[in-house]
């Protein structure tokens, strides 16, 4: 009786009281509590409470028919957005496509709200294209003489921060030039104009940008290798910072001076190509902690190489 | 000590400023911190060069021109603005050119060099910043080196430029097949620059000054912040006037520059003014030297275009200076074509 | 290209407006500074431009231009000439009273004295008054702002009886008889 008692608590009570019971609908329910008994009339009451028994009421018929007229709006409500969707996106396919200047309908003034949205959400998208692009590092590109010069700028970074930015300036005239720039005179900037400044502007810029960056990354790894590893010191370096000379100390106080020497032969990375390990002691470059390290400093940065075997215990 | 030393020793002692002696002493290490302590710096001279040379004689009894010259070296490597400096330029580079090292260059130079002249005598020393400083003391086959005007060499390893102190035009041609070998490039030429100060021309040479190029992004704010304005002051070519100085800014560079003293123009062409007939007719160019001095000559051109005393867009005659990287130009008529018209008024 | 007239715009009370032209760009800065600080009692504003012409953007902004002064540096050839072709853009009507010139550099001795005398040749020509200045020192700055400062305020009307006109009937620069007769 437990749902009963939840649901009805004055009905419930009324029973309890004894004496007179009042329902609701008494008539036919008091003819079918006679014949089958109370249980089951206070079943069908329970039934009649949660709503189970249909109900003929005139005016549940007005809220169908209500809710009927709802959904016949909302069905051509439908239809008419998918017609719009439709028609979206197939001006959208045409923006895309590029012919978006289609005469006719500028001149009927059809769509002229849903083009206009999405040209703007297209400009949008492109700006954020180029932003992007920017960010992973494109190029900027600024006319300084109309039709005739232009300034590159070329951004570095390393490890996600930004670094140098160089710039270049272009002449157009006749042939592509380089009139001036700011990129440091070691970088064979000559041979890259010969190879193909003519031909292929994007990838001048692009074997150009990957000489800057990489030169950037062995600069930061100087400074980084001078910075955290106190125990080895930077003998020799050169502007293109393609050869890297260190001086390394065993861990032990009696432990020979090692000179690694790096060579960075190919100038668009930020790895050695070649490492020579000499010292007094001249077994050790040949001892198996050594010639791990040779190729751990082949294949990572010198800065991390370098804290690697100073936690292996091959320098101090 | 020998006689040469001794003079050498007297002439570093004469040059070098009694204030900067014991700095430059104490960096050559061949006298004890506390012996030099000890020397009277105020004394004349030549009381300073006796003892000098007594305090060398009695630390080190073998002190040898090497040693002299090192002294040299340490002071003129510290102060090199002592004359003119001229740059050079390495050209046709080798494909292995990049591999040129410091050891290798050394051993490479002094060999090329005493193959092509008998009686010379070199001392090689690296600076800190990347640069090889090479002293050449010149003689020839009847006669010692002479250690009293050796030319200096600055050469910074892997570019290809060479800056020249004190080179006669007669051992030109030895240093240059030296050097044109030791660095593994295929010839050398005059860079046609050359300035007072060793540091400007390199720096302006190797373009490691601040130099303006437009960009799409604001400059940072402070660069801007011009000194505030009387309200009641209105001017009407305000934005001329910025533009103007970014022009100048972009041909002349901006803030510190290197110091260059002049920008000479020999001019070897057609005279074209007009009411002249003696000089339009001639048949040979008309020979002119121009010459533009000031003690720092960028600025002054900057100056000069910013101030609108120069048209814009600045003439390629004078942005020339810095795009090519030179300070000395002959003008022929095949080139650029008229000369003395668009030279402008100099302040 | 518009030529600058004295009365396209309507003038304001108690304000004047000085437009110093100067080829060179120097002494013109001088010589505001001090006159927009020497003045108290009315809003003196000074348009500083480098030649005639005048931008037509700012030809909004621009105030009633009540004294125009043309900058004549002897020591430049350019000065002059520049401000010979500014002339041409200026309209008739400032002639009468609104116009004059000032000359620094005369004291200069490497100086032809022809410079001067075609500066004066000018100014007689064009019946406007012609002063003298010293751009090199402090007083020299300071006295000639005190006297632009008071043809302003004549020629803007701020000076009771007197009008531009008249002030500069009678400060006109002349030619002595000698040079009178090479200039006719």
């Amino acid at each position: 009786m437990m749902t009963l008692s939840e649901r009805f608590p004055g009905f419930v009570r009324g029973v309890s009281t004894g004496g007179s019971i009042s329902i609701s609908r008494p008539g036919r329910d008091m003819d079918a509590a006679r014949t089958q008994g109370v249980f089951s009339h206070l079943h069908l009451l329970e039934r009649g409470a949660l709503g189970l028994i249909p109900q003929e009421d005139p005016a549940q018929n007005d809220r169908v028919d209500d809710l009927k007229a709802v959904i016949h709006t909302l069905r051509a409500r439908r239809d008419e957005l998918r017609v719009q969707a439709d028609r979206t996106r197939e001006l959208r396919h045409s923006i895309d496509k590029g012919d978006f200047l289609d005469e006719e309908d500028y001149r009927t003034g059809e769509n002229s709200e849903i083009r206009a949205a999405l040209l703007t959400a297209k400009q949008t998208e492109l700006k954020k294209l180029l932003k992007a692009h920017h960010l992973i590092g494109g190029y900027d590109l600024i006319e300084t003489q109309p039709g005739k010069r232009f300034c590159v700028s070329l951004h570095t970074a390393y490890e996600g921060t930004y670094c140098t930015t160089y710039h270049l300036e272009l002449d157009l005239t006749r042939t592509v030039q380089v009139v001036r720039h700011d990129v440091p005179p070691s970088m064979p900037l000559d041979t890259l104009v010969q190879q193909n400044l003519q031909t292929n502007l994007p990838a001048f810029l692009h074997s150009l940008s990957l000489h800057l960056n990489a030169l950037t990354s062995r600069q930061q790894q100087i400074v980084l290798v001078k910075d955290q590893i106190k125990s080895v010191d930077v003998l020799e370096s050169n502007q293109l910072c393609s050869v890297l000379v260190l001086l390394c100390r065993g861990p032990k106080q009696q432990d020979p001076e090692t000179l690694v020497t790096l060579l960075y032969r190919d100038l668009t990375s930020e790895l050695p190509t070649q490492v020579t390990v000499e010292s007094e002691d001249d077994a050790l470059p040949n001892s198996p902690q050594w010639k791990k390290s040779k190729t751990l400093l082949l294949d990572q940065p010198v800065h991390k190489a370098l804290e690697i075997m100073n936690k292996t215990g091959v320098i101090a | 000590m020998d006689e040469t030393t001794r003079t050498v020793l007297q002439r570093v002692v004469r040059k070098v400023p009694a204030t900067r002696l014991r700095e430059v002493l104490r960096t050559w290490g061949r006298v004890p911190a506390r012996q030099l302590d000890l020397l009277d710096f105020s004394t004349s001279k030549f009381v300073l060069f006796e003892d000098v040379r007594s305090l060398c004689e009695v630390n080190s009894n073998r002190l040898t021109l090497k040693h002299v010259c090192e002294l040299e070296m340490i002071y003129f490597i510290g102060n090199p603005a002592q004359g003119v400096w001229r740059a050079c330029h390495l050209t046709e580079p080798d494909d292995d050119v990049m591999t040129v090292e410091l050891r290798q260059f050394k051993e490479q130079f002094k060999a090329r060099l005493t193959e092509l002249i008998s009686n010379v005598s070199v001392k090689i020393k690296k600076h800190d910043d990347e640069a090889v400083w090479i002293r050449i003391a010149w003689g020839d086959h009847f006669h010692r080196p002479n250690q009293l005007k050796p030319t200096y060499v600055v050469h910074h390893l892997q570019t290809p430029y060479v800056f020249v102190y004190n080179l006669s035009t007669k051992h030109k041609p030895l240093l240059y097949q030296a050097l044109v070998l030791a660095t593994r490039h295929g010839s050398m030429k005059d860079s046609h620059l050359s300035g007072k100060s060793l540091t400007s021309i390199r720096d302006f040479l190797m373009r490691s000054y601040q130099q303006a190029f437009p960009t799409k992004y604001a400059r940072p704010l402070q660069e801007k912040n011009t000194a505030p304005t009387n309200p009641n002051i209105e001017k009407e070519h305000a934005e001329q006037e910025e533009k103007r100085l970014q022009l100048a800014c972009e041909a002349f560079g901006e803030g510190n520059v290197p110091r260059l003293e002049t920008a000479t123009y020999k001019l070897e062409t057609r005279y074209r003014g007009s009411g002249n007939e003696t000089l339009n007719n001639r048949e040979e160019p008309f020979r002119a030297l121009i010459k533009f001095s000031s003690a720092n000559l960028l600025v002054s051109l900057n100056h000069c275009v910013s101030a609108g005393m120069a048209e814009t867009p600045v003439t390629p005659l004078l942005s020339s200076i810095t795009q090519k990287g030179k300070n000395y130009f002959v003008i022929t008529d095949k080139g650029s074509g008229n000369s003395s018209q668009s030279m402008v008024q100099k302040k | 290209m518009s030529t600058l007239k004295p009365f396209s715009k309507i003038p304001e009370l108690n304000s004047a407006n000085v437009l110093l032209v100067e080829n060179e760009e120097q002494f013109q800065k001088k010589l505001a500074d001090v006159i927009v600080n020497a003045e108290k009692d009315v809003s003196v504003g000074v348009r500083l431009a480098r030649r005639l012409p005048l931008p037509v953007e700012n030809e909004e902004t621009r105030p009633c231009i009540d004294l125009v002064v043309f900058i004549i540096n002897l020591s430049f050839e350019r000065s002059f000439q520049s401000v010979e072709l500014s002339l041409k853009y200026v309209d008739p009507g400032f002639f009468l009273g609104k116009v004059c010139f000032l000359v620094t550099g005369a004291r200069c001795w490497s100086v032809s004295s022809d410079r001067l005398q075609s500066v004066r040749k000018l100014a007689t020509s064009l019946r406007c008054p012609l002063l003298y200045a010293e751009d090199q020192t402090v007083e020299g700055v300071n006295t000639a702002a005190a006297r632009l400062l008071r043809v302003l305020k004549v020629t803007a009307g701020l000076t009771p009886w007197a009008t531009g006109l008249s002030l500069s009937t009678l400060t006109r620069c002349t030619l002595s008889s000698d040079l009178e007769g090479d200039f006719d």
